[in-house]
């Protein structure tokens, strides 16, 4: 999503990125990666239950559908994955908020793999902050 | 174990945001930034990170 930060702020939605940990693990990820967006943590988990994201199964974090995706993600986008800081089986989600608290648009992981592509998700915020 | 759910759970976005305004999250210098803040003059695409990574 770094890559495609314009994008998202050209479509009307500046990313705020949210992840769990600590404030050092956010500047790790920023310096390892090279990543130019702020990066937020919410060590006790309390934005990410009142997000309504889930915490997942054995079934939901490892097995072969899960795998062939992420190595097709890691294939096409380049990104490995990094580290695993915090609850291990939370997952992660997207969430379009308007000013006065609106969510027009969410995606929540339903398992460890479920991350719509960026492209997706830009025209998904294009289209719920279209006039009319 | 390690927290990992017993039965399937089901995602449960709220229809409003304003359950998370008053949540404080720390940014990577470990300054307060109140969520409500993020949203309030312009609309935010909120991230939740699976991993760092």
């Amino acid at each position: 999503m770094n890559r495609d930060r314009d994008a998202f702020t050209e479509a009307g939605a500046p990313l705020a990125v949210i992840g769990q940990g600590t404030p050092a693990n956010a500047a790790w990820f920023r310096e390892e990666f090279g990543l130019e967006i702020d990066i937020l943590v919410d060590t006790d988990r309390l934005a990410y239950k009142a997000a309504g994201t889930k915490v997942a199964t054995v079934g939901e974090l490892v097995g072969p559908k899960l795998v062939a995706r992420g190595l097709r993600r890691t294939r096409r986008s380049g990104v490995r994955q990094g580290k695993i800081v915090g609850h291990p089986a939370q997952l992660g989600g997207l969430m379009l908020v308007t000013p006065g608290g609106g969510v027009p648009w969410a995606h929540l992981s339903d398992d460890a793999g479920d991350y719509p592509p960026n492209q997706e998700v830009i025209e998904a915020v294009r289209a719920a902050l279209a006039p009319g | 174990m390690f927290g990992i759910a017993a039965g399937r759970q089901q995602v449960n976005p709220p229809a409003d945001a304003r359950v998370l305004e008053d949540i404080v999250v720390r940014d990577w210098h470990g300054r307060d930034v109140r969520l409500g803040g993020i949203w309030a003059e312009n609309p935010a695409l909120l991230v939740f990170l699976r991993h760092y990574g």
